[in-house]
């Protein structure tokens, strides 16, 4: 069952994307570019974060499926 | 049924991917990439269930257990090198792409090189 738990992360991933690049704009349009890059940085770190626990589980999974050592 | 819910979650990180790439491409990205990831993790149950039928066939055959896990472990280096090649592709990086599907491809050789060997061991024990 593919869970309804995966569909809500992609879901928290698109908003937390579209969050941070509104933010950056905002940033942007007071002439603060710095602030805005720091703002997609820290965003794109978040999302990373989400994403390296989920590849953690996947390629757990697959060691145990495939037997891989 | 389950693929249904596979298209689904397809097309929703499709178009998500599409809303969020003109404002950050590295978060599209990474939001392709959740997506394959999800997906996989789906198809994985599905895999254990038919290498678990496959175990109990090769052991009524009395097939080498060596030899049935050297094929699962070359089944899953292919299907994490395919992945790992397609995301990279993804973003861009066709180089980089190839050289990941050439280290699955080297690494599939090392384990197959002893199945090999046992093949020809039976072969030359046949011959005369």
């Amino acid at each position: 069952m593919i869970g309804s738990d995966s569909i809500d992360i992609v879901f928290q991933v698109a908003g937390i994307g579209v969050l941070v690049a509104a933010i950056s704009a905002i940033f942007k349009s007071v002439d603060k570019d710095e602030f805005a890059n720091w703002t997609t940085l820290a965003g794109v770190i978040i999302i990373l974060f989400i994403i390296v626990n989920k590849v953690g589980e996947l390629f757990a999974e697959i060691r145990q499926v495939f037997l891989i050592h | 049924m389950e693929i249904l819910q596979i298209v689904g979650l397809g097309l929703i990180g499709a178009t998500l991917t599409l809303v969020v790439k003109p404002k950050s491409p590295q978060i599209a990205f990474l939001l392709s990439v959740l997506v394959g990831i999800f997906i996989f993790l789906f198809l994985l149950d599905k895999i254990s269930a038919v290498f678990a039928i496959l175990q109990q066939l090769a052991e009524q055959a009395h097939v080498n257990p060596v030899f049935l896990s050297t094929i699962l472990k070359i089944i899953g280096i292919a299907y994490i090198a395919e992945f790992g090649a397609s995301i990279v592709r993804d973003a861009g990086e066709d180089s980089i792409a190839q050289k990941v599907e050439l280290a699955g491809k080297v690494l599939i050789l090392v384990l197959a090189v002893p199945i090999i060997q046992a093949i020809l061991q039976t072969i030359l024990q046949v011959l005369p």
